[in-house]
């Protein structure tokens, strides 16, 4: 078996934070195992920002969870590997998997009311989670609480720390929900759609303060979300998912600019602009397969306007397709007669 | 005011909400039209909402004025001229009342009307529909009991407060803000799914308030349909397609005979793009996006002119949602429809819309034409809208562009509703609540410091 391909455009040089490395995840069912991630692999370097983007159903928020752990039974990693600074966490057993979460793989998850506890306090619950993981004294603790309560921009921290999740808004929420993921000094964040329950005003403030506060402590950021706008306003690299597997990758202004598969393409052209006026949005006919029913070949070859009889057939592997990389045949060194000229 | 007509309100409301909760509810509360739009706005409600806190006396006070006024105007444009003139200025050919299946085939190739749609001089059309000071307050007061032992008064949420627009014929208008600004309330207004508290809307020159009888309503009826947001929920899991989309045609009693119902709904179903083969399966058969299709056939089954959709994309992936946007476009250009079109997603509502009404808690605080909102915004929370758009082009936006939360709509601030979040309110914005006034260009705005001419922010942007 060859090498599986490493990406090498991320950021920082040297070892990257996480790498995940061909994985895949199955479902068994009754009617036969249905394969969720299919040859899933991209690393992320310290403190970058890698937007996954996707429609619902592409795998994008299972890729989240396969990597912290959280996958939902009968689902399971069926192959791959996933290293977090070179280590293989995708086999540690439940306690140690438990020990590492919170402490340098944090998540922040859609909805925040549902992400805190709703009999505690917002300050028991960020100091019991620096006791758990950090060597603090519970004071120190408070002290600490108070500190990120106020850097995540919630007026009046003093007050707040006492007070229960309901007494919050939407968007005070996802900042104490942030904070509670900031709270151990993980390496890496997983934000599934973190601002996809929220309004838009609030949604441009809490991805300002994600961006900031990831930045100023140099926390890695796996970004899943639908919405490319997000994704365009956020992330240094994208991946965009498709059916399971990851279809393109790149810096995020090349695959925004200057997407080369079809499918980002048609996504980018799917997406309503305010500068311009168009009489009729860019759309992709029929919907992503079900996970029963992948086609055999490129999955995307139903839809593609450019599909030819290779894309039926095998499915073709991430290669570089001008600054990013795409799993596309358009893309193939010796098809390139045969593909250039669609 | 006795508790025996309390609890016969509240029971009048949970029947409402079952109604709601029940699918297809559009067609059941036409069905059952004396249910909702009811002649409810009897001498037992009066008080009650002149006992709550926060219903100013204007609410009240304002609509017999408007209702003096408005016959005048409507009156040249009434019901039979405002038919004759439409089709006239539409390109599309409307399709007529007893309308003909060919019309409905050749829905959606129609480039020309595409071409002359944008072309179209918004003052032209008569609207078909128009809104004035609606205002709807929902009771948020505690139970009696507990209300009586606290010593509290009845507290209303102003859900709608005072909105008035037109939608021309064949046109598109959409309302956009935040959740809890009063959008979809609005459309719930108009379609007779909540009753206002106060206002009228106005169809093609009736007042819906004073269309009595069962036969007069649902004829009005025929003529609009709602379209909603979760196509998960708007279909009942355990019809046929096909009998979900007959469902109107077999209230309205629009085809006689089985034979003839079922070509239409094939023909529908080839309209909004599916196969006529489709309407033998199940709604949980199909993706979201073709569930919003089947919802879009449904609401077409009774040939309406007017649609209120209420965020009819927002469940959909960007792919699917391009595919029924571009669907409702074609078939506004086909059968000439008026669009209500309610979203918070400002990119989708300029892409749809001809005209925008921006609400904030309740009230409309800006009104214009697509272009003119998008390229020259005067209302600082417009503006505020615009900045929260992710652009394309440009990162890393300035933190501080976007600041503060809606505020609770049962305690609104003072004055203008916006002035906590405004970077240009001063005392009169805290005190006074602002109008909406025309503005030179044809748009209005309600905002002091615009009025005041202290609205220069465009200069530092």
């Amino acid at each position: 078996m060859n090498v599986p391909h490493i990406d090498q455009m991320n950021a920082g040089g040297g070892l990257p934070l996480l790498s995940v490395r061909r994985l895949r995840v199955e479902f068994p069912s009754r009617r036969g195992t249905l394969l969720a991630l299919d040859d899933v692999s991209f690393d992320i370097a310290r403190g970058e920002v890698l937007g996954v983007v996707g429609e619902s159903g592409a795998g994008k928020s299972l890729t989240g969870a396969a990597i912290i752990g959280l996958l939902e039974p009968p689902g399971r990693i069926a192959g791959g590997e996933i290293l977090l600074d070179g280590e293989a966490i995708h086999e540690l057993s439940g306690e140690a998997m438990r020990r590492l979460r919170g402490r340098r793989i944090a998540m922040i998850f859609q909805d925040p009311l549902t992400s805190l506890n709703p009999l505690y306090t917002v300050g028991e619950q960020l100091v019991e989670t620096m006791l758990t993981h950090l060597e603090l004294t519970p004071a120190a603790a408070r002290e600490r609480a108070l500190a990120l309560l106020d850097e995540v921009g919630i007026p009046a921290p003093a007050q707040r720390i006492d007070h229960y999740p309901h007494q919050f808004s939407g968007g005070m929420r996802q900042r104490v929900v942030i904070a509670l993921a900031l709270c151990a000094e993980p390496e890496l964040i997983i934000a599934d759609e973190p601002t996809t329950a929220l309004d838009v005003s609030v949604q441009a403030q809490i991805i300002a303060l994600l961006r900031r506060l990831c930045r100023q402590h140099h926390t890695a950021v796996m970004l899943v979300t639908h919405d490319m706008g997000v994704i365009a306003e956020t992330a240094d690299r994208v991946a965009v998912m498709y059916a399971g597997r990851v279809v393109e990758i790149g810096p995020v202004d090349e695959v925004v600019r200057a997407p080369a598969h079809p499918y980002t393409r048609g996504l980018m052209g799917a997406i309503p602009v305010l500068g311009d006026e168009v009489e009729r949005l860019v759309q992709i006919d029929g919907a992503m397969p079900r996970l029963d029913a992948i086609p055999p070949g490129c999955a995307f070859h139903p839809r593609c306007a450019a599909a030819f009889a290779r894309c039926r057939i095998e499915c073709p592997e991430l290669q570089p397709a001008g600054a990013t990389r795409a799993a596309c045949w358009l893309y193939a060194p010796a098809e390139m007669a045969e593909g250039g000229g669609r | 005011m006795s508790i025996i007509e309390r609890a016969l309100a509240k029971a009048k409301q949970q029947d409402r909400a079952a109604v709601e909760d029940a699918e297809g509810l559009v067609h059941r509360a036409q069905a059952d039209p004396g249910a909702d739009v009811g002649p409810a706005r009897g001498p037992g409600d009066a008080p009650d909402v002149g006992e709550g806190t926060a219903l100013p006396a204007t609410a009240t006070a304002t609509a017999p004025g408007a209702r003096d006024e408005t016959p005048r105007d409507v009156g040249p444009a009434g019901e039979p001229q405002g038919r004759e003139l439409a089709p006239a200025q539409l390109p599309a050919p409307r399709l007529a009342p007893t309308g003909a299946e060919d019309a409905m085939a050749s829905a959606p190739a129609a480039p020309a009307a595409a071409a002359a749609r944008r072309v179209r001089d918004p003052g032209a059309a008569a609207p078909l529909l128009r809104v004035e000071d609606l205002r709807c307050a929902f009771d948020v007061s505690r139970p009696w009991l507990e209300r009586l032992l606290a010593r509290e008064p009845r507290r209303w949420l102003r859900a709608v407060d005072g909105v008035s627009f037109a939608i021309p014929r064949g046109r598109t208008f959409a309302l956009v803000g935040e959740s809890g600004c009063g959008k979809s309330t609005v459309a719930r207004l108009i379609v007779g799914l909540h009753e206002p508290s106060a206002g009228r809307v106005v169809f093609d020159g009736r007042d819906l308030a004073e269309v009595r009888g069962s036969a007069e309503r649902q004829k009005l009826r025929r003529r609009f349909q709602m379209i909603f947001q979760d196509p998960y929920a708007s279909l009942n899991p355990r019809w046929r397609v096909e009998r979900i989309i007959a469902e109107p045609i077999r209230v309205f009693g629009l085809e006689k005979d089985d034979a003839a119902i079922r070509a239409r709904v094939a023909g529908l179903l080839g309209q909004v793009g599916l196969s006529p083969a489709d309407g033998a399966k199940y709604p949980h058969e199909f993706s979201g996006g073709q569930r919003q299709r089947i919802c879009i056939a449904r609401a077409l089954a009774n040939r309406p002119e007017f649609l209120v959709c209420d965020e009819p994309t927002s469940a959909l992936d960007v792919s699917v949602q391009a595919q029924i946007l571009n669907l409702m476009r074609d078939l506004q250009d086909a059968l000439g429809l008026t669009f209500l079109f309610i979203s918070h997603d400002l990119a989708v509502v300029r892409h749809m819309a001809d005209e925008i009404g921006v609400m904030y808690l309740g009230r409309i605080v800006e009104i214009a034409t697509s272009r003119r909102l998008f390229e020259r915004p005067r209302h600082p929370y417009t503006r505020m809208l615009l900045a929260t758009i992710p652009d394309f082009s440009r990162r890393g936006r300035a933190d501080d562009a976007v600041r503060g939360e809606v505020p609770n709509p049962i305690t609104p601030p003072t004055g203008c509703t916006f002035h906590p979040r405004c970077p240009l309110a001063d005392a009169r914005c805290r005190q006074e609540v602002p109008a909406l006034r025309e503005l030179d260009d044809g748009g209005r705005v309600a905002c002091h410091a615009v009025e005041e001419g202290r609205d220069n922010l465009e200069a530092g942007s």
